[in-house]
């Protein structure tokens, strides 16, 4: 009776420990990259680490941010290519991967398992097993640092589970309203348009958001595609602040802590989408 | 999730009988299918498979030099990088990077999924704080974890130091077993949650009257845990194995960042663009990418055929 007494005393305290042990974990490096990126060199220095930066300084996002400077049109310019090379490959990868999944989903045709299996496949192909033969045919054809073949790369990595994630959701969906639609004589474009898109876009979204942070957070394939800033994301300009502006730690945690900010406003507001799309690509891989 | 899911338009008997109309549309449509899965498939075609007949083509092709010479070379991109001490000391680091990346998903993953299925209360915003460093991008997590394990400012050096459990600053990153436990950390940091969420969908997926008979019999919360819990999720756990064997393995982004190419903590793949791309030694740097393939296929065929085993409740 005691025992049993003492063990729900104890129960809850140790839930709250291992809490607390888990939000420090996860949010600890963010919390102390925000507190390098607002100190001063000096600050920074100082034998006594202070939760809190002393003296506070905004000076190195307004040197990242603000535009005449060496620093900040690199790193404006590698903010820019990490939107675009991230929005294309989306884009990209969520139109194709939705036209071949309702292929899938939704007709039996000659050889269309083993195509399925073919796409799901080349998920187990990781990047750098290609990655050289790759290299090797963008120069031959003079696309090394051109969005086009980041994108296209890009594409070709985070397609299968696209495919995999809207077939999925495609094939859970009631195909009598499709059967009515055609009955009324609605076109196959009509039908796509009217009644399969906005069905699907839960699971457009689901497979976008994991394309956008994939992307976003890439840097094999654009460390060995992108050679100067034309087309540099900030994934790549990133580590080159320890060593090209001579450690520049308040830069770089500025530069990071920039560069988290599209990830957390997504898991914050698509949190639902991101675990299953989570959960899509693990079951998957 | 299986991947046979039913084929919806294919139609059941009863419905071929009143449903006429799509039949017929279906047959005049044929060619609609392959156009629609086409443009995947040229994708895909061009851009990973085509490319990895070239990497098989010329690991036995390609000689050390940048310029492909077509004489056949037979095993000597193998044999060179399989006996260059630089590719087994990088392979032996990478499977301590496995063995880190496997271990700490299966235990934090597992603690972190029991904790938050425990929530009555504010589950949906501490998923959202635990999910968050997985968005992290892999760089960004470097750099972060560089300003702690950083030998000259870093946080862990000065605590050490102002609370006197060290006399001087360490420098962590470059100890042979020091730089790849952090590495390795830095790893974990993004990976746990996966294996968190993963977890958390398994437990959610038990059905509740098993417990509710389990406490009904007397059992205590550790056989419940043992007998219930765990054999219920092998399922989820060769899943989560997998996947942390996988990012293991190809473990990239924050051996980069924290390590550049130190001995100390240069994985596999760090190695294969060094070859590549600091050494210009295409031929040895595809061998070496198809011997890390074909590790990550078996470490993964292992992990799914040790762990998975079918599960009837």
């Amino acid at each position: 009776m005691a025992q049993a007494r003492r063990r729900k005393l104890i129960w809850p305290v140790v839930r709250i420990v291992i809490g607390v042990l888990i939000v420090v974990w996860s949010l600890a490096p963010i919390y102390w990259g925000i507190v390098v990126s607002l100190s001063t060199p000096g600050g920074l220095n100082s034998a006594r680490p202070s939760p809190i930066p002393k003296p506070l300084t905004f000076s190195n996002y307004s040197a990242l941010l603000h535009g005449g400077s060496a620093v900040s049109s690199t790193f404006l310019a590698s903010l820019r290519n990490s939107a675009i090379e991230a929005a294309g490959t989306t884009v990209v990868t969520v139109v194709v991967a939705a036209l071949a999944a309702y292929g899938f989903a939704r007709w039996k045709f000659r050889g269309s398992s083993a195509l399925f299996l073919i796409i799901l496949g080349t998920m187990a192909l990781p990047v750098y097993a290609v990655l050289i033969p790759l290299f090797q045919f963008a120069s031959h054809v003079n696309q090394v640092d051109t969005y086009q073949v980041i994108v296209l790369i890009s594409v070709s990595a985070s397609l299968p589970l696209s495919v995999w994630i809207l077939r999925s959701h495609m094939a859970s969906l009631p195909v009598d309203i499709e059967h009515a639609a055609r009955i009324e004589g609605a076109s196959w474009a009509t039908l796509l348009r009217k009644i399969v898109i906005p069905l699907i876009a839960p699971g457009m979204a689901a497979a976008a958001v994991i394309v956008f942070l994939t992307t976003w957070a890439s840097f094999l394939i654009p460390l060995t595609f992108a050679s100067t800033i034309h087309t540099e994301p900030l994934t790549v300009i990133l580590p080159q602040y320890a060593t090209r502006y001579s450690q520049e730690y308040g830069l770089q945690a500025a530069a990071g802590i920039i560069a988290l900010l599209p990830p957390a406003a997504v898991v914050c507001w698509l949190n639902r989408h991101l675990v299953r799309g989570l959960l899509a690509g693990a079951v998957n891989q | 999730m299986s991947i046979d899911a039913p084929v919806a338009l294919q139609p059941t008997p009863d419905q071929r009988s009143q449903d006429r109309a799509p039949r017929r549309s279906r047959q005049r449509v044929a060619k609609q299918p392959y156009l629609l899965v086409l443009p995947a498939l040229a994708i895909l075609a061009v851009l990973v498979l085509y490319p990895l007949v070239v990497s098989l083509w010329d690991s036995v092709h390609v000689d050390n030099l940048e310029i492909p010479s077509h004489a056949f070379t037979g095993a000597s991109n193998y044999v060179h990088v399989l006996t260059d001490p630089a590719f087994t000391t990088a392979s032996l680091n990478t499977l301590m990077y496995l063995a880190m990346a496997t271990l700490g998903s299966l235990i934090g993953g597992m603690v972190i999924a029991l904790w938050l299925h425990s929530l009555s209360r504010f589950r949906a915003l501490f998923l959202i704080v635990i999910v968050l460093p997985w968005a992290v991008p892999g760089t960004v997590n470097g750099v972060l974890w560089s300003f702690i394990f950083n030998p000259t400012n870093g946080l862990l050096n000065a605590i050490l130091t102002s609370t006197h459990l060290i006399s001087h600053n360490i420098n962590w990153l470059q100890g042979s077993v020091s730089g790849q436990v952090f590495v390795a950390v830095s790893l974990l940091w993004q990976i746990v949650p996966i294996a968190a969420v993963i977890f958390l969908a398994g437990l959610e997926s038990i059905p509740r009257p098993l417990y509710e008979q389990a406490t009904v019999d007397g059992a205590s919360g550790f056989a419940v845990f043992g007998r219930i819990t765990l054999p219920l999720l092998r399922p989820a756990m060769a899943i989560a194995l997998l996947n942390a064997g996988i990012l293991g393995i190809s473990i990239f982004d924050q051996v980069y960042v924290l390590g550049g190419y130190a001995p100390a903590t240069i994985s596999a793949v760090v190695q294969i663009y060094l070859y590549a791309f600091q050494d210009f030694q295409f031929g040895i740097a595809i061998a070496a990418s198809m011997i890390v393939t074909v590790a990550t296929l078996l470490v993964s065929l292992f992990y799914l055929k040790v762990v998975y085993r079918e599960v009837a409740y």
